[in-house]
C-alpha cells in the first residue's frame, strides 16, 4: 500500500498546470499590489494611524516612513509580475514571499484568511519547482526545464486549497450558523433592495439555504473537485459561489484567489487542453522548448523533503484546530480565530472606551480608540480582545513617557449576530498590568448566552403606522 | 452530461421563480392590510424621509440666514445696542437650526462620502474658531475683498458668533504678534465695534449665500440630491446599504463632536484638557453651549425617531422594528432620553458653570452619550449591518 502510494507520489505528471497556477498567483498578487496603491489604502493602512497591532513575537516589525510603504506595494506589482512570468524566480519567490508577509505583519487589523492563503502558496513555491517551465527562467536557462513534476507537488497543492475550503466549512458548523442562520440572516436582510435576488433575500427561508449551502459547498467541494466525473460542475459551482459572494460582500480578490488556486484540482495538462481547444497549441510547444532529460531536481534530500512535507501538513491539519484548547465560543473570545480559515462566519461590531486613572493624580478620563485608530483598526479593534489589550499597553506606555504612572480598563460592549450587546473584557482588570500570550485569557469574559437574533426582513414585517 | 445540466438549470429557475413570485405575494397581501391611516415601511421610503429632514432642516435653516443676513447689515448701518441685539437674536435663530443640522452631514454638506461637497464647513467650521485670525482680518478688512477665499475658520456662524457677540477690546492673538506689535489693533480705539459688525454682515451673507447653495444641491431640478440619495442604488450610492450607511455616518456626529469635544473636553473628561477647561465650551461668547447641545440632540432624534413633531414620520427605530430588532430599538431610544433627561439636568445659567458646580451631572450626560452610542456601534451596526464611518473601502473575510 505504501510502496503503491509511494510510487503514485512520485509519478511524473504534466508540469503545465503548475506553470498556469504560477501565473495566475503572480497575476493576482501583482493585482493586489495595485490595489493598495490605486485605491489609495497606503495613506490609510500605514501613514495615518499612530499606533500599529502587532503579532506575538513580532513587535519589532514597523511600517516604513513615507514613502517606503508605497515602494513596498510598487515592488509587490513588479515581483508579483516577476513571478507570473517566471523570471528570477529562486531570488524573486523569496523576496515577495518576505514583502507579502511583511505587509500582513505591520499591523495585525490587515488580517485576511486570503491573505495568509497567499502567503502559504508562496511559501510551497519557494521550495517547488514553479518556475522550471513556461517561464522566462526556463528560456533563459535550458537545463532546468522540466516536462514533469512528480504527483505530490501537485497533490501538495490540493492538500492546501482543500483544507482552506474544509475549515471554513467546519467553522460553520455552530448552532448560530445551522440552527439560526446567523449572520447570513443579517447580512441579506441589508440587501433585499437587490434585482431578483432581493426578493428572494427578503425570505428568511434564503438565509437558512445559504447557510447550509455555504456549510455543505465547503466542506465537500474539494472532494467533488477531487473526483474526475464531478469535476467540470464543481468548478461550475466554485465560480457560482464566489461570483455570488464577491458580488454580495466586499471580500476584493478573494474569489478571484479561491477561483483560480482550485484550478490545481484539474489534470496536470489542461493549459494544453485549453490552448488547444483556442487553437494556440504551437504556443505551448514553444514554450516547453526540449525539457532536461534528468527529471525533477529539488536540492534536497529526499527524506528531509518528505518530512517538511509532513510537518507542513500536519501543522495545517492541527493549527486550525487550537481554539478547541480554549473551550468557549472561539468567535466570542477570539482565541485561535486568526490561522484557521474562520472565514465571513460572524458579524460583530463593539464599542470600546479606555478608562484611565492616573496613579499620581488620581484623575480618571476616557480615552476613544479613535485617538489613536484608523477608521478601519477602530472596526477591527471592536471586537477582537487582544487588540484591546494592546492598545491598553499603548495607551499605558504613552503615559509612561508624559511621567504618569495610569491603571487602564476598558468598556468594551460587544454584539455577536445581533446578540444584545454585553461586555467582552472585565472592566475591573487593569489591562497595563496584563501581558498577552497563549494561555487561557481571564480577563476576557464569557459570552453571551442565549440565541443571536431573528431578522424578519422589512416586507415580511408587519406594517408599521407612521406616527 | 449536458442533458442533465439543463435539467438543474430549469430546476434552479423554476425555485428562483417561485421564490420571487411568494415574495412578491406576500407583500401585496400586506399592502392591503394596511388600515386607513397605516403607512407602509419600506427602505426607500425611510432614505426619503432622511432627505426630506436634511431639505426641511436647510430651509429652515435658509430663512434663519436670510434673517441674520438682514440684521447683521442693519447692526452694520444703525450701530445700535437694539440693532446689535435683533442681529444677535438673528443669529441664536439661525445656528440653533444649524445645530440640528449638525447631526445630517451626509451628501452635499458632508466633508467625505458619497455626494459630498463639503459645504458644512463654509456655514459652520466650529471647532475651527481662529480668534486671533479673525481680529487680524478686522485691523486689515480683507473681509471685505475676499471672505469667500480665507480660512474656514475665520467665516461662518463661529466667527460671526465672536464678532456679534464679544464686547472687549482685547484681541485674541499674543503680543508678539503683529498687530499688536505695530500698534493696528490699539489704533483701532472706537472703529473696533463698527468694524466687528461690518465683518459679521460680510459673514451673515456669505452663510445666507451658502445656506442657499445647500438647499439648491438637494432640490429637484437643481442638485436633486434628494433624490439621489431615495433612489439608491445608483451612480453615486451603489446600494441601498451605502445610502443608509452614509446617514449613519452623519449620526456620529453626537458621539465625536457631541460628546467628546463639546462634553467630554471641557468637563476635563477626555485626555484633551486635564484642568480649567470650561471655557473650551462650543459657545464661549453668546453663552449657548447647552442650547446647542439641545439642538444636537433635537438633529439625532430626527433621523432617529422621525422628523415630524414628537418624532412622527420614519426613522431608524423603525428600520430596526420593521427588522424584527424591537428591543435594539428600544434601547437606543431609552438612551436617548436618559440623554436628554442628562441635559435637562444641568440647571446652572450656562454650561460653563455646570461644568465648574455641578460636575457629577455634566459627567452623567457624558455617561449617558457613551451608553446611547456603545449600543449604536455595538448592537444597532451589527443588526442593521452597518459601518463605522471610513475614510476607505477595504477588502474583507
Amino acid at each position: 500500500m505504501i510502496d503503491r502510494l509511494r510510487a503514485a507520489a512520485t509519478k511524473g505528471t504534466d508540469i503545465a498546470a503548475l506553470a498556469a497556477f504560477r501565473f495566475v498567483l503572480g497575476a493576482l498578487v501583482c493585482a493586489s499590489g495595485l490595489r493598495f496603491l490605486l485605491f489609495g489604502w497606503v495613506p490609510e493602512l500605514w501613514s495615518q494611524p499612530t499606533f500599529f497591532f502587532t503579532y506575538l513575537g513580532f513587535g519589532w516589525v514597523k511600517p516604513l516612513p513615507s514613502p517606503g510603504m508605497h515602494l513596498v506595494c510598487g515592488a509587490m506589482v513588479a515581483l508579483g509580475a516577476m513571478f507570473a512570468v517566471g523570471a528570477f524566480m529562486r531570488l524573486v519567490t523569496p523576496i515577495l514571499l518576505a514583502i507579502f508577509v511583511y505587509v500582513q505583519l505591520v499591523d495585525v487589523t490587515n488580517w485576511l484568511n486570503h491573505y495568509y492563503l497567499v502567503s502559504l502558496l508562496l511559501l510551497l513555491a519557494c521550495f517547488l519547482p514553479l518556475g522550471r517551465a513556461w517561464s522566462v527562467d526556463a528560456a533563459r536557462d535550458p537545463s532546468i526545464r522540466l516536462a514533469t513534476i512528480p504527483a505530490w507537488v501537485t497533490w501538495l497543492f490540493r492538500f492546501q486549497v482543500g483544507v482552506v475550503y474544509f475549515y471554513a466549512g467546519i467553522a460553520k458548523l455552530t448552532s448560530d450558523w445551522l440552527l439560526h442562520a446567523q449572520p447570513l440572516n443579517i447580512w441579506l436582510s441589508a440587501r433585499t433592495e437587490l434585482p431578483i435576488f432581493g426578493a428572494i433575500f427578503d425570505q428568511r427561508a434564503a438565509a437558512y439555504f445559504f447557510s447550509w449551502g455555504g456549510f455543505l459547498f465547503d466542506t465537500t467541494i474539494w472532494a467533488f473537485l477531487l473526483w474526475r466525473r464531478s469535476r467540470p460542475l464543481a468548478y461550475c459551482v466554485v465560480i457560482g459561489f464566489h461570483a455570488m459572494v464577491g458580488w454580495l460582500f466586499p471580500i476584493g480578490m478573494f474569489p478571484f484567489i479561491m477561483v483560480s488556486a482550485v484550478l490545481v484540482f484539474f489534470p496536470s495538462s489542461w493549459p494544453r487542453t485549453l490552448l488547444a481547444r483556442l487553437g494556440l497549441a504551437r504556443w505551448a510547444a514553444r514554450l516547453d522548448g526540449a525539457p532536461a532529460e534528468d527529471g525533477p531536481r529539488f536540492g534536497v534530500p529526499r527524506g528531509l523533503a518528505r518530512a517538511a512535507v509532513l510537518a507542513y501538513c500536519a501543522f495545517q491539519v492541527l493549527f486550525p484546530l487550537r481554539h478547541r484548547l480554549y473551550g468557549g465560543n472561539v468567535l466570542w473570545h477570539e482565541q485561535g480565530m486568526r490561522f484557521s480559515w474562520k472565514v465571513m462566519v460572524r458579524q460583530k461590531n463593539g464599542s470600546v472606551t479606555y478608562v484611565v486613572t492616573s496613579k499620581k493624580t488620581g484623575r480618571t478620563w476616557y480615552e476613544s480608540p479613535k485617538r489613536y485608530l484608523g477608521s478601519r483598526q477602530e472596526r477591527e479593534l471592536g471586537g477582537q480582545p487582544d487588540l484591546i489589550l494592546q492598545l491598553a499597553h499603548h495607551i499605558a506606555a504613552e503615559a509612561q513617557k508624559r511621567g504618569d504612572d495610569v491603571e487602564v480598563r476598558a468598556e468594551a460592549l460587544v454584539s455577536l449576530n445581533g446578540r444584545a450587546a454585553s461586555p467582552l473584557i472585565d472592566p475591573s482588570v487593569d489591562l497595563a498590568k496584563v501581558q498577552d500570550g497563549f494561555g487561557k485569557a481571564s480577563w476576557i469574559l464569557p459570552e453571551p448566552s442565549g440565541p443571536p437574533i431573528h431578522l424578519r426582513p422589512h416586507s415580511a414585517a408587519p406594517r408599521i403606522a407612521v406616527r | 452530461m449536458m442533458p442533465r445540466l439543463r435539467r438543474h438549470l430549469a430546476s434552479a429557475l423554476f425555485v428562483t421563480t417561485v421564490l420571487v413570485a411568494c415574495s412578491r405575494k406576500g407583500a401585496d397581501d400586506d399592502a392591503s392590510s394596511g388600515g386607513p391611516n397605516a403607512g407602509s415601511f419600506d427602505k426607500a421610503g425611510l432614505l426619503r424621509a432622511f432627505g426630506e429632514c436634511a431639505v426641511s432642516t436647510y430651509k429652515e435653516f435658509q430663512t434663519g440666514a436670510a434673517e441674520l443676513d438682514a440684521a447683521a447689515k442693519k447692526a452694520q448701518v444703525e450701530a445700535t445696542p437694539e440693532s446689535l441685539a435683533a442681529a444677535r437674536a438673528a443669529w441664536s435663530k439661525a445656528i440653533d437650526v444649524w445645530e440640528r443640522a449638525e447631526v445630517m452631514q451626509f451628501g452635499p454638506a458632508a466633508m467625505a462620502g458619497p455626494g459630498a461637497l463639503d459645504m458644512r464647513d463654509g456655514i459652520y467650521a466650529w471647532p475651527l474658531v481662529g480668534r486671533c485670525l479673525i481680529d487680524g482680518q478686522v485691523v486689515d478688512k480683507t473681509y471685505e475683498t475676499n471672505l469667500a477665499g480665507a480660512l474656514a475658520s475665520t467665516r461662518g456662524l463661529g466667527a460671526a458668533e465672536y464678532l456679534l457677540f464679544f464686547e472687549g477690546a482685547d484681541n485674541g492673538c499674543g503680543p508678539a504678534v503683529t498687530i499688536n506689535t505695530n500698534g493696528a489693533w490699539a489704533a483701532l480705539g472706537p472703529e473696533l465695534p463698527k468694524r466687528r459688525a461690518a465683518y459679521a454682515a460680510a459673514i451673515a451673507a456669505d452663510v445666507n449665500q451658502r445656506a442657499q447653495k445647500l438647499v439648491e444641491a438637494w432640490e429637484p431640478g437643481k442638485g436633486d440630491f434628494l433624490a439621489t440619495l431615495s433612489q439608491a442604488p445608483n451612480a453615486t450610492f451603489t446600494s441601498q446599504q451605502m445610502a443608509f450607511n452614509a446617514v449613519s455616518d452623519a449620526v456620529y456626529y453626537v458621539d465625536d463632536f457631541v460628546k467628546t469635544m463639546k462634553v467630554g473636553k471641557p468637563a476635563a473628561l477626555t485626555p484633551d484638557c486635564a484642568a480649567s477647561c470650561s471655557d473650551l465650551v462650543e459657545s464661549p461668547w453668546a453663552k449657548r453651549s447647552k442650547v446647542h447641545l439641545k439642538n444636537n440632540l433635537a438633529g439625532f432624534e430626527a433621523l432617529v425617531r422621525g422628523c415630524g413633531a414628537n418624532g412622527a414620520g420614519l426613522g431608524f427605530d423603525d428600520l430596526l422594528v420593521a427588522v424584527g430588532a424591537q428591543e435594539t430599538s428600544d434601547k437606543v431610544l431609552a438612551a436617548l432620553e436618559a440623554s436628554k433627561a442628562a441635559l435637562a439636568a444641568l440647571t446652572e445659567p450656562t454650561f460653563e458653570e455646570d461644568i465648574q458646580k455641578n460636575p457629577a451631572g455634566v459627567k452623567a450626560l457624558f455617561d449617558a452619550l457613551r451608553n446611547m452610542f456603545a449600543i449604536i456601534k455595538s448592537e444597532v451596526a451589527t443588526v442593521l449591518d452597518l459601518n463605522p464611518p471610513q475614510r476607505v473601502a477595504s477588502d474583507n473575510d
